[in-house]
């Protein structure tokens, strides 16, 4: 056999070889048997109702809120009238740490306070040690955030204005 | 200088300062967008898109200062919907004009191209200003309606029309 042609075998060969290998590898592995993922998620509906519900249990005041979905981005939000610069933003990163952190904003502050080991957390972006951001919950799943800022009776007030939203929504998130 | 030409130099600043009657300033009045007109403008700008089955359009309604006064982002919205319905509610707030006419007048080779060098402003069509007279006292912008940059437009309209009715 001319040394082209045994060149040209063997390269054949070893195609082959890479071939098996590769199907071998995938039939082995478990990909062939992958999903995709379905995730429960809040939608703008639930997001309004939400706020509509808060607004009521908080009606001394106009306030600032924003609902966030699964991955933490805001999917309804509206600033209060007379709002300071300040409160649209808290809204957001109030339902922000809520949903990031699976607790009420209030009770991540006391989990991350300066004598404790996660106090570094507090230097990621967007959380905020403030209460009154509440996660959303879908059973062990969180599926959104609310966040309020502006409350005549500060941060409690906040949060029972967010839990109040939450409730008018809890029925279907199952 | 001697301690009287200071005081004189001094009392012709006061007069100076009096002749532009400071004294008699007043806060500016301005009309702005409340939170509950903010709400009614989404709601008006979601109907209208209802009529052509656009039922999955992103909103946001800017107010007088060009900032955000609300934002609903659609369940299926693409990632960029959000922040192009906020810079277009912005761009028509800016120039008081829609996005569109904007997009319009400032395209390449005209003398306003440069304007769109400016931070926020998108030349797409979907962002309405909320007109009170002459004054613009906020923006509404729509991103995602089945009908392009005219369908999105007529919705953000709506939503602009509905605030600016209940502000006068």
């Amino acid at each position: 056999m001319p040394t082209s042609l045994k060149l040209l075998a063997g390269g054949v060969s070893a195609l082959a070889i890479g071939f098996a290998t590769i199907a071998l590898g995938a039939a082995v592995t478990p990909m062939v048997f992958a999903q995709t993922l379905t995730q429960k998620n809040i939608s703008l509906d639930q997001a309004i109702a939400v706020v509509q519900g808060a607004m009521e249990a908080c009606k001394d005041s106009s306030i600032s809120i924003t609902v966030v979905d699964r991955d933490g981005e805001v999917r309804f939000a509206v600033r209060a009238n007379g709002a300071n610069p300040h409160n649209f933003e808290l809204s957001r990163r109030k339902a922000y740490t809520a949903r990031t952190f699976r607790m009420p904003s209030a009770d991540w502050i006391k989990r991350t306070a300066p004598d404790q080991e996660l106090y570094g957390q507090r230097q990621l972006r967007e959380v905020i040690p403030l209460g009154g951001g509440m996660p959303i919950m879908a059973g062990e799943e969180a599926i959104g955030g609310v966040g309020i800022s502006g409350a005549k009776g500060g941060q409690p007030a906040e949060e029972a204005c967010s839990k109040a939203g939450i409730a008018k929504i809890q029925g279907q998130l199952s | 200088m001697s301690r009287m030409s200071q005081t004189l130099i001094g009392m012709t600043g006061a007069a100076a300062l009096a002749a532009f009657s400071f004294a008699h300033a007043a806060p500016l009045m301005e009309k702005n967008i409340s939170q509950e007109e903010a709400m009614m403008g989404y709601q008006a700008a979601l109907a209208e898109c209802r009529k052509t089955n656009s039922n999955d359009i992103t909103v946001v309604v800017v107010d007088r200062a060009g900032q955000v006064a609300l934002m609903a982002r659609s369940n299926n919205a693409a990632p960029h919907n959000l922040d192009l319905a906020r810079r277009k509610a912005y761009t028509a707030r800016t120039f008081r004009v829609s996005s569109m006419t904007w997009r319009d007048r400032s395209a390449a080779n005209t003398p306003a191209a440069g304007q769109r060098l400016l931070t926020d402003v998108i030349p797409l069509g979907g962002g309405f200003p909320v007109m009170v007279g002459e004054e613009a006292a906020g923006g509404v912008g729509v991103s995602g309606s089945r009908g392009g940059q005219p369908g999105d437009e007529a919705c953000a309209k709506a939503g602009a029309e509905a605030i600016a009715a209940d502000m006068r």
